[in-house]
């Protein structure tokens, strides 16, 4: 029985590397603050970064060597949408692999949007595949640090677009990520309220990530622990209001914690994993055919440390870059049941390694916890979230469940 | 099984046939003719009627007489009943109920303290070519099919048989299988099950405890709590739907809440969770006063135990326990779960609103909760 539920927990570990990100254009329409990925302004001659078809062939390739039958393919930036052609020939090319390969394959778009059309909707409505997006908040909130380059406004193009490609793929098709600023900390519910009105389902409250513009303009953007704490503290608060008040609206954070605490089950989360979910659940492809572990492995590449890098899909095989030297060592100091610190944790069970950011914050993949902020932060929100389950209120908790379960509180208790 | 009694005559052994309430056959033995008044009938292998007189023509014939009317219009076309040399009629099989049972064996290898049908050691008889008739007889549209015992997987080489034979016969029928499940500790046994079964069926599996020592004491066999844990998982390796079944009484309803706890965290692949109210007979009878429970006393751990489920989106139900004696918010989770020939309900029950969404009470059992109230503007006693 202990095997079967330690199993069951690990049961990601499984199916080896499934979600594959492809870096199609490291340029930009856009020039976030924050940008993480230091993306540049788009191309005005041939020599681009953008991916070429030959990296691209070889990237796809790499992507069905892989044992998992489950692949996701997700098209990252810069912003993907500039380099259409080669996105649209892996999806084709893609599925070709497959009617002999028969994995379950699927497809997500990372964009601002800004350069959906009609065509493009259609094509990816076709295609089965979902976007991702970013959403800041009301408007003036989400232009103030995502900027177009033209000087326009970032949310009247995605307001007009979300419309477009929900009336195209239906409401589900679209889903948003936040970023989190300085200029968010104290209007939380504010973006709440936005996310709602625009009919999304949920959000990932979640600190803003050492990397890129953001490392660069952090004197700006950023704030210390303790200050996003309180935000997410209010801002779970203010969620959970909301649900208690029959409104279903997830905290994905929360919602990830809870379900490794009160479900057997394996959750889906790389950065938080035992091991850490970097290279073996999840690798991404950068437009020059570079292999790292996870975004943050390529963001710090772009910022001038390869430490990370894997290789490279034209020069190395499958076996070199995913069963080489580097990425084991990665995977196994990156097992919290072994992690100074972290073995003799509580909450150890629920929670996991991002050796990126151990490196960002000591140079060592296994990082210090003592002064941890990535330790602090998670170490803060299970406190937190453990307040409530020891409360135990009937309601609260018919709450967590629908989260964990996506069912409405109406569905539990019609 | 209903059992019904007539005069017997010219029937040398026990007899399977078909119920049929047209005269005419034509040379089919499996047919018997059932009849108010006998007056002629043709190619038949018995005839079964509630008149004294038996014509010229068949009294070379097996056949039943005088058996009450009322007993008669419990005979439907369709059905299967199997008749004895001492005049007795048992119905084998109900055309169109969904409480049909296969009996596969009557050996046992638990001495479950509740058990309602004690194994009978003097039967060593194999039902196995009488249950292959019985399943070429039924209607090949027939919808479900229980397989029970006993305990079905002491037989497996006659469950395996009777389990292709439905392959065949019943592709889109519910096969069940209630099972105790520690012989499916076996991996291979469960192998050879599985190969053979159609896609519908579900393996009904009791366990009656989240630790061993509870289960144990309850059927009666040390070692059997680990064993049917490991059939659970064999199930699960061959991805088999499978219901639990645990019958609530006094040596387990305090382990109510953490045994909900125990499936969530052990057995979340389980399709249904079932929990039982107990049926006084048999052993059960013998053992009232130290497994009795009134449902009024666990009622608060059953409501702890099914909604700490629900909320987990695991399927559960309640079986065999009268809504009055139920919480209300739990009301929507009790079935309406006795077999009809063994459901009754107290006089009392004439008044109350909810009586027809209720499962009544075991008419088979010796002991009846001293709490039973009608439901009156939704509440027990109208208050």
């Amino acid at each position: 029985m202990l095997a079967t539920k330690m199993r069951t927990r690990k049961a990601f570990l499984r199916d080896f590397t499934g979600l594959h990100m492809v870096v199609l254009s490291g340029h930009c329409n856009c020039r976030c603050d924050y940008c993480q990925a230091s993306s540049s302004d788009p191309p005005k001659e041939r020599s681009s970064q953008n991916m070429n078809p030959e990296i691209a062939d070889a990237v796809l390739d790499m992507i069905f060597k892989s044992p998992s039958p489950v692949i996701k393919i997700e098209f990252q930036g810069g912003e993907p949408l500039l380099n259409w052609n080669v996105l649209t020939r892996i999806v084709h090319n893609g599925k070709k692999l497959n009617k002999k390969a028969k994995k379950r394959l699927g497809f997500v778009v990372c964009t601002n949007m800004a350069l959906l059309d009609e065509d493009k909707i259609n094509f990816l409505k076709t295609e089965g595949a979902d976007i991702s997006t970013s959403l800041d908040g009301p408007k003036d909130l989400h232009d103030l640090h995502r900027k177009m380059r033209d000087g326009s406004s970032s949310y009247d193009k995605f307001i007009e677009n979300l419309s477009l490609a929900r009336s195209l793929m239906g409401t589900g098709a679209v889903s948003p990520l936040l970023t989190i600023t300085k200029d968010h900390l104290k209007r939380i519910p504010e973006v709440i309220d936005e996310y709602i009105e625009l009919g999304f389902k949920g959000i990932f409250l979640r600190a803003l990530n050492p990397y890129g513009f953001a490392q660069e303009n952090v004197g700006q953007l950023g704030y210390s622990v303790e200050e996003f704490l309180e935000a997410y503290k209010q801002g779970f608060c203010y969620i959970l209001k909301k649900n208690l008040n029959g409104e279903y609206f997830s905290e994905n954070f929360a919602t990830l914690l809870l379900s490794r605490i009160l479900t057997p089950f394996a959750t889906g989360f790389m950065d938080l994993q035992s091991p850490a979910g970097a290279g073996i659940c999840g690798a991404i492809y950068d437009y020059d055919g570079n292999v790292y572990p996870t975004d943050e492995g390529r963001m710090l590449a772009r910022m001038g440390d390869k430490q990370f890098l894997l290789g490279n899909v034209m020069e190395n095989s499958f076996e070199e870059i995913f069963g080489g030297n580097k990425l084991r060592s990665i995977t196994s100091k990156s097992c919290v049941e072994t992690l100074p610190g972290c073995s003799s944790c509580v909450y150890q069970t629920y929670c996991g390694s991002d050796p990126v950011r151990n490196y960002v914050e000591t140079k060592d993949w296994v990082g210090f916890r003592p002064n941890s902020e990535f330790c602090k932060k998670n170490k803060a929100i299970l406190d937190f979230l453990f307040g409530f389950l020891f409360e135990n209120d009937d309601k609260v908790i018919d709450v967590f469940w629908s989260w964990i379960t996506h069912r409405s509180l109406e569905e539990i208790w019609p | 099984m209903k059992t019904f009694w007539g005069t017997p005559n010219r029937i040398e052994e026990p007899l399977l046939g078909k119920v049929t309430k047209k005269a005419f056959a034509f040379g089919n033995q499996k047919t018997f003719f059932v009849s108010e008044e006998l007056l002629w009938g043709i190619g038949h292998g018995a005839y079964v009627t509630s008149g004294r007189n038996i014509p010229r023509i068949l009294r070379g014939k097996p056949s039943l007489t005088e058996i009450s009317s009322e007993s008669l219009m419990r005979l439907h076309e369709g059905d299967i009943i199997k008749i004895f040399p001492n005049g007795r009629i048992s119905i084998v099989w109900e055309k169109g109920s969904r409480h049909n049972v296969i009996f596969v064996t009557d050996k046992c290898d638990c001495r479950c303290i509740m058990c309602p049908q004690p194994p009978d050691s003097n039967s060593p008889l194999s039902l196995w070519k009488e249950n292959k008739e019985i399943l070429l007889m039924l209607d090949d549209k027939t919808s479900s099919i229980c397989f029970s015992g006993g305990e079905p997987t002491l037989e497996m080489e006659q469950l395996v048989d009777l389990l292709a034979l439905c392959k065949i016969r019943f592709p889109n029928a519910d096969l069940a299988i209630l099972t105790n499940g520690v012989a499916l500790s076996d991996f291979d046994k469960v192998k050879q099950l599985v190969e053979q079964r159609n896609e519908f069926l579900i393996f009904c599996v009791s366990l009656d405890g989240d630790t061993d020592d509870i289960h144990d004491e309850i059927v009666g066999v040390e070692g059997a709590f680990s064993q049917t844990m490991r059939g659970l998982y064999n199930l699960a390796r061959f991805r088999c739907p499978v219901e639990l079944r645990f019958v609530i009484m006094r040596q387990n309803f305090e382990r109510l809440p953490y045994y909900a706890e125990f499936v969530y965290r052990n057995l979340p692949f389980v399709s249904h969770i079932a929990f039982m109210g107990l049926e006084f007979t048999g052993e059960a009878a013998r053992n009232l006063e130290s497994i009795k429970i009134d449902p009024v006393e666990y009622a608060d751990s059953l409501r702890e135990a099914v909604f700490h489920l629900h909320r987990r989106e695991m399927n559960v139900s309640i079986y065999n326990v009268p809504k009055c004696l139920l919480p209300r918010d739990v009301w929507r989770f009790a079935r309406d779960s006795i077999s009809p020939w063994k459901k009754g309900y107290l006089d009392i029950c004439a008044t109350c609103e909810e009586k027809k969404n209720c499962c009544g009470v075991f008419e088979t059992s010796t002991y009846t909760s001293q709490n039973l109230k009608p439901i009156i503007k939704g509440c027990r006693d109208g208050k």
